[in-house]
């Protein structure tokens, strides 16, 4: 009998204290409806391209158009247009890699380009057989030869290769025809052979995605401005605070988080950033797979008891890519949740929108 | 012994807030859980081309019409591809960093790379063949590191 008297004295503490220890951890879901900033943010897929930082921010800036009165939820931001812009803008050769922020703060600047049309007029168009992967470097490869043509003339001090140059033009304007796009999409020839002559070849393949990315199929959102708040000297427990906070803000925005994916397939115990103030000439390790996703919710694992938080990779829905089976995938979301600690140790930079 | 009636009533209020900080989690759960995901999603390519891919095995996202015949036999080239799908000989600049580690595998298999979408908008890389089969690229990376790891 005392027991039983015994028990029931020491479930208000029992429960005082699950209350008290939950408080660390409490449920955040923005991908929930109806208020979740992410809940029209679809799952996004970047394939083979080394553009995760764009997926990132293309994420953040349409969370925030959506929690801030956009209503046309058709149009998500084309994570490939924007990188390209960006990269042409920053004169780097290629898109593989970059900070979230510095195409956040581009796509604010240049406007948000559809996603659908860019990937059925350009990514998925039939390229002669050709995936657009190779598409590209064909591309590419007509703006080299051009330029080879155009630089015999200094190298010889010959006339300018025109004939050849005009042959480069032919045949890229002929390849344009030859594709998926529809016949306004396609540059004029006195514009094909401006985008040739660019000094970047990133300009140039900006210049035939241009067409893609105008009038109706523009948006141009209008936050403040994309911060990035950590970096390597920051301790883990800093950045675990600062997420927190952050997640919890009446904004209550997404984050984007540039981690190392390799936390994914290895699962727990895995470290590949250089912690600390020790001179190196890398801030993370071999093997760390620097990545960058968005950050967007926190929960308790009610079998571990640890705090997780909630990824939305941009591997698409499916879950059949995370090898380790310490994390839980939601499948058909594209989403994964990851040990809260754990991930802290492999994040890198941590970005948000204000 | 008799204990005051203000007891038993504490008692009873604590023990519906123990209940409900219990359920709690229990509720967050389901509330996550939402729909259950479909066996088969419509995917489109573009204004021309969508494929309807169904779930026939464990982590074989494929083409429904890949199963043929009474016997519901798997034919197509998109499951040919996940019994040669392999990581040796990919090149790592193929699979650094964020790069969705599908991706490579179906370059070498010979198939072709598409952001399709589905009814929701959400994105699927599929990889596609010439008998116009398609799987979702994550199961080739499933299924590359099963036959890598199988002796």
């Amino acid at each position: 009998m005392r027991g039983r008297y015994a028990m029931l004295f020491a479930m208000p503490g029992l429960w005082f204290a699950m209350q008290t220890f939950a408080g660390d951890c409490d449920d955040v879901f923005l991908d929930m409806p109806p208020d979740g900033a992410m809940s029209h943010v679809v799952t996004r897929a970047q394939d083979g391209l080394g553009m995760c930082y764009a997926s990132a921010a293309s994420q953040l800036v349409d969370a925030w158009r959506f929690s801030h009165g956009a209503k046309n939820y058709y149009h998500q931001t084309s994570d490939l247009a924007a990188a390209v812009s960006y990269a042409a803008a920053a004169g780097n050769p290629d898109i593989d890699g970059g900070q979230p922020c510095n195409v956040a703060n581009h796509i604010k600047e240049k406007g948000s380009c559809d996603s659908q049309m860019v990937n059925e007029q350009y990514v998925n168009a039939e390229h002669g057989g050709r995936n657009y992967l190779e598409y590209t470097r064909l591309l590419k490869t007509y703006y080299t030869r051009y330029h080879e043509a155009m630089g015999s003339w200094y190298m010889a001090g010959l006339k300018p290769a025109t004939e050849k140059m005009d042959k480069v033009q032919g045949d890229l304007a002929a390849c344009l025809s030859a594709t998926g796009f529809s016949t306004g999409m396609i540059p004029t020839p006195d514009k094909i052979r401006a985008l040739l002559a660019d000094s970047n070849p990133m300009a140039y393949l900006k210049g035939l995605l241009t067409h893609l990315c105008t009038g109706s199929n523009m948006s141009y959102p209008t936050f403040g401005e994309c911060v990035t708040d950590v970096s390597t000297y920051t301790s883990p427990s800093k950045i675990r605070k600062i997420i927190d906070e952050r997640l919890t803000s009446n904004s209550s925005q997404p984050l984007g988080i540039s981690y190392c994916s390799g936390m994914l397939k290895k699962g727990r115990g895995f470290r590949g950033v250089h912690r600390g103030w020790a001179l190196r000439f890398s801030d993370t390790l071999a093997g760390c797979g620097e990545h960058a996703s968005i950050l967007m919710g926190r929960t308790k694992n009610k079998l571990t008891g640890k705090c997780q938080y909630l990824i939305r990779n941009s591997w698409g829905k499916d879950c059949s890519n995370y090898a380790s089976k310490d994390w839980k995938c939601e499948d058909g979301r594209g989403n994964i949740w990851v040990d809260a600690d754990e991930l802290t140790e492999n994040i890198f930079q941590v970005q948000h929108l204000e | 012994m008799s204990l005051p009636k203000i007891f038993f009533k504490f008692s009873i209020s604590s023990s519906l807030l123990l209940g409900f900080a219990l359920g709690a989690p229990a509720q967050a759960d389901d509330e996550r859980r939402g729909p259950t995901p479909k066996p088969c999603d419509s995917y489109r390519i573009d204004a021309k081309r969508s494929l309807r891919l169904c779930t026939l095995q464990p982590h074989l996202k494929i083409n429904e019409d890949c199963a043929q015949g009474p016997a519901k036999k798997l034919t197509c080239l998109a499951f040919k591809a996940t019994q040669k799908a392999s990581l040796f000989g990919i090149d790592e600049v193929d699979t650094a960093g964020g790069k969705d580690p599908g991706s490579p595998i179906c370059k070498k298999l010979a198939g072709h790379a598409v952001i399709a979408t589905d009814d929701e908008r959400n994105q699927e890389a599929l990889c596609l063949f010439n008998d116009k089969s398609a799987i979702v690229m994550s199961a080739l990376y499933y299924f590359a590191r099963l036959n890598d790891e199988s002796p």
